[in-house]
């Protein structure tokens, strides 16, 4: 979809606002446009495209002084009612050069400027709490592992550390409760600080990097087909998620048109991770207040669409199913009408067991009104995927940017006003219902033929972008191949990325025995941000 | 309140107890590969497709590749080594329950041309098929679980550095269809409570000192089980630096359950096989246990 005029008129305007008469706005591809490089590309420019509409998706540096350059700092910003991704970017001498955070003014930026500077060895200033994120405090200050002349394999010395430094809340009564790394229940680790008054919680400081294994810098090198399985790898509840944001960036930089067969198969793959992880959390959030006939029934369902996922991959989590150019494996027709069979059984056993749960005064009184993220802090810190929805804002990526085959078979967003535990339990069921219904359609409408086209060789540093909507939120990765044909750069921002600090902004004031709930409810992936 | 009652009563009973018989796995279901010794020509194309680089070939003598290995802990299941062989020497089998306490039993050997009988697995405890119910595993869980630990074995999972695929999966052993807790399984929330320590993931350095604690603040007799992969040989993560590459590079391994992740009756398996393997030195903890407590004698205290 080309981008409208009258909205690249006005970007235009920003853009020479912020930058002077030079600078210029250029189509780069369908539904896309660059600015840049250019001083003040990132620092500048990013405030004013986000004051006008603009919303801050992924932040990617590139290490290119091995091509006579230094490096450069490029930002995804999105604009979904214009459905419209626009590349804005600023170049840096080297490593320990000034990056000028934007932080103060578009708090989405903050997890990201942090990862940026630790990796890449900027100094960032101006930016509230600028610590380290991903690197703990053995790692020595000088190792920024994604400078291009850092091997991947070398294992550093723990260097003597110091403990980790928290956010100071004080005053009569405040008293702080550190919790994790390793938490309660089977989940991943993460270290929790609550600064609390009496039972209410008045700061949460989320410490992640626990599970950070340098996953993007195993991306570099290479080969763009094994590429695939890391990607199935950067959290495994998202394997097709994750590895369809990757398929897309890379055919993408490839110029590949995906056979219609294969769109269809990857949507409906798409939609049984959703279901599998929807109905599961409805299932982990009853757990958590302990109503045991919600928690049962949701994980007993959530086991049906995990071994449906089975059938049609050989594998419980979709993992294989998405390769380069469409997918590996083709639903036979005996599938598909097996599938046809199952889905309307399976949706009435599980709004069966929905309408009893989310009905149930006991459920009502512990979901209502607990953990509530408003409008505001949703745009503020650029939330997204079901928690943004839950407030009441209309972000989806199958329906902003009109992506094929949602624009076809006609999706809309499911939305809930308040905002609290319920709505994000209610998001979950409806979309769940959603779902349920686009596999109907998909495989109603299913097309015949290929189910996978061949790859050209990409275009060396060109940036090849990813965007989905998987079930936690959007997906967004960037992927550069290299002049050997080899990948070059990865870059993947989970929605985990963006929606941690929705979570600390949800549960202030909250009850601290809320807070699992409270985390339940948003169910983010560690995995996925720490990378 | 009847909605529920009702509901529950006409779902029934969802847990495998075995009595509806074998489950036949999807034919799609990948577990663990297999080589043929006499198709296989040596040309290592399977060596460069493999994502998590677990098949290696060995020269012989005179430089021609005499023996090709395929390391099930650090495999991926992916499959890519099947369309990968020109000459169809790779294919998928149905294996699933693949633990093993000595990671050398895990890597597969192919010997090419007329060498020695390729030497797969050690002898698992039940022969490994197609067909994979609960129960009888479950059977013997509870058995020994009722003879070594009392009839209740606390387990703690520690996640160091996974996906989250293989927590989920363990997750998914509490669920009503596999229900391990029926068998004596328990999962606590202290490392304190814990008889053994389920560890998923290649051991991100972030999260090696926060495992190790743990492993510390267990009681004896310290069972540690690496779940999947990564926590087996470090999976697909085992060249990044920013991973200890297994938990073996961390602490004493009792069990390595291959997977990707694995399944949840894999996993029991995998427990199984543990407490199975360490049985002789757990019924001496027993029996120094069940020996009358001799009267403790007053502790001096410091003055």
């Amino acid at each position: 979809m080309p981008i409208p005029q009258p909205f690249l008129d006005e970007l235009q305007a920003v853009v020479i606002r912020a930058l002077g008469a030079g600078a210029t706005v250029s189509p780069s591809g369908p539904g896309r446009a660059r600015v840049g490089p250019a001083a003040g590309g990132y620092s500048v420019l990013v405030p004013e495209l986000v004051a006008i509409g603009g919303r801050l998706g992924a932040l990617v540096a590139t290490d290119r002084r091995g091509l006579g350059e230094g490096l450069l700092l490029e930002a995804l910003i999105l604009f979904d009612t214009a459905g419209a991704l626009v590349e804005v970017s600023e170049p840096f001498p080297g490593p320990g050069a000034t990056l000028r955070s934007i932080t103060a003014r578009v708090p989405a930026a903050h997890w990201q400027e942090r990862e940026v500077a630790e990796m890449f060895g900027l100094e960032l200033v101006l930016h509230p709490d600028a610590g380290r994120r991903l690197l703990h405090e053995h790692t020595p200050p000088g190792d920024h592992p994604l400078l291009r002349d850092r091997d991947a394999a070398q294992r550093l010395e723990f260097a003597a550390a110091s403990p980790p430094a928290f956010r100071q809340v004080r005053g009569e009564g405040v008293h702080e409760i550190p919790v994790g790394p390793i938490h309660a229940g089977i989940i991943e680790p993460g270290h929790f600080r609550f600064f609390v008054l009496g039972e209410r919680i008045l700061h949460l400081d989320i410490r992640l990097g626990y599970q950070h294994k340098g996953t993007e810098k195993l991306f570099e090198g290479k080969p763009l087909g094994l590429g695939v399985h890391l990607a199935e790898r950067i959290s495994g509840d998202t394997t097709f998620g994750h590895a369809l944001a990757y398929c897309q960036a890379v055919e993408s930089l490839c110029k590949v048109s995906i056979p219609a067969r294969a769109v269809w198969l990857r949507a409906l793959a798409l939609e049984l991770e959703r279901l599998a992880n929807h109905v599961g959390d409805l299932g982990a959030l009853c757990g958590d207040i302990g109503y045991a006939f919600g928690a049962s029934h949701f994980s007993r369902l959530r086991g049906e669409f995990l071994n449906k996922s089975e059938l049609v991959s050989g594998n419980r989590y979709l993992r294989g199913l998405c390769c380069l150019g469409g997918v590996r494996f083709d639903l036979e027709d005996a599938m598909a009408r097996e599938l046809e069979r199952w889905l309307p059984r399976v949706r009435v056993d599980f709004e069966e067991v929905a309408d009893i749960a989310l009905e149930a005064d006991s459920v009502a009184a512990r979901f209502e009104g607990v953990g509530t993220l408003s409008p505001r802090a949703v745009r503020d810190l650029g939330i997204v995927g079901p928690a943004a929805r839950a407030s009441g804002v209309a972000l989806d990526v199958r329906a902003d940017f009109k992506c094929e085959p949602y624009r076809d078979l006609g999706f809309s967003p499911v939305l809930e006003p308040s905002g609290d535990v319920m709505s994000r339990a209610r998001v979950r069921f409806r979309e769940a219902q959603a779902s349920l219904e686009m596999m109907v359609r998909l495989l109603a409408s299913m097309p015949r033929g290929a189910t996978r086209a061949p790859l050209s060789t990409p275009a060396p540093f060109a940036m090849g972008i990813g965007h989905v909507e998987g079930w936690r939120g959007e997906i967004l990765t960037c992927a550069m191949a290299g002049p050997d044909g080899q990948l070059w750069r990865v870059r993947t921002r989970d929605p985990s990325v963006q929606n941690w600090l929705g979570l600390a902004q949800a549960v202030e004031m909250n009850l601290v025995s809320d807070f699992p709930l409270c985390n339940k409810s948003f169910n983010l992936s560690y995995s996925g941000s720490d990378l | 309140m009847f909605a529920n009652i009702w509901k529950s009563l006409l779902t029934g009973v969802v847990t495998d107890d075995g009595s509806r018989g074998a489950t036949a796995m999807p034919e799609r279901f990948r577990g663990r590969p297999d080589l043929d010794p006499d198709r296989c020509d040596g040309c290592g194309d399977c060596v460069e497709a493999c994502p998590s680089r677990v098949i290696r070939t060995v020269p012989g003598s005179n430089d021609e590749v005499t023996l090709v290995t395929v390391d099930l802990a650090g495999c991926i299941f992916c499959g890519e080594c099947v369309p990968a062989c020109g000459a169809g020497a790779f294919r998928m089998t149905q294996e699933l329950e693949l633990a093993s306490s000595s990671r050398d039993t895990l890597v597969m050997e192919a010997h090419l041309g007329e060498g020695e009988p390729p030497k797969t697995q050690a002898a698992p405890l039940r022969p490994p098929g197609p067909t994979l119910p609960v129960a009888p595993i479950g059977d013997v869980l509870r058995e020994r679980i009722g003879e070594l630990f009392g009839g209740s074995l606390h387990i703690r999972e520690v996640s160091a550095g996974d996906c989250n695929a293989c927590d989920l999966e363990v997750q998914a052993t509490t669920n009503p269809i596999f229900d391990a807790s029926r068998f004596g399984i328990h999962f606590v929330a202290s490392p304190r409570h814990a008889d053994m320590l389920l560890v998923t993931g290649p051991v991100s350095r972030n999260m090696a000192a926060a495992l190790v604690e743990a492993y510390n603040a267990c009681p004896e007799p310290k069972l540690v089980v690496a779940v999947g992969a990564c926590a087996a040989a470090g999976g697909i993560f085992a060249e990044s630096g920013q991973t200890m590459g297994g938990v073996d590079r961390v602490l004493p391994v009792n069990t390595y359950i291959p997977g990707c992740p694995p399944r949840p009756q894999a996993i029991l398996h995998g427990i199984l096989m543990t407490i199975e393997r360490e049985r002789p030195h757990l019924q001496k903890l027993v029996k120094r246990r069940s020996t009358p407590l001799q009267k403790a004698s007053t502790p001096s205290r410091p003055t």
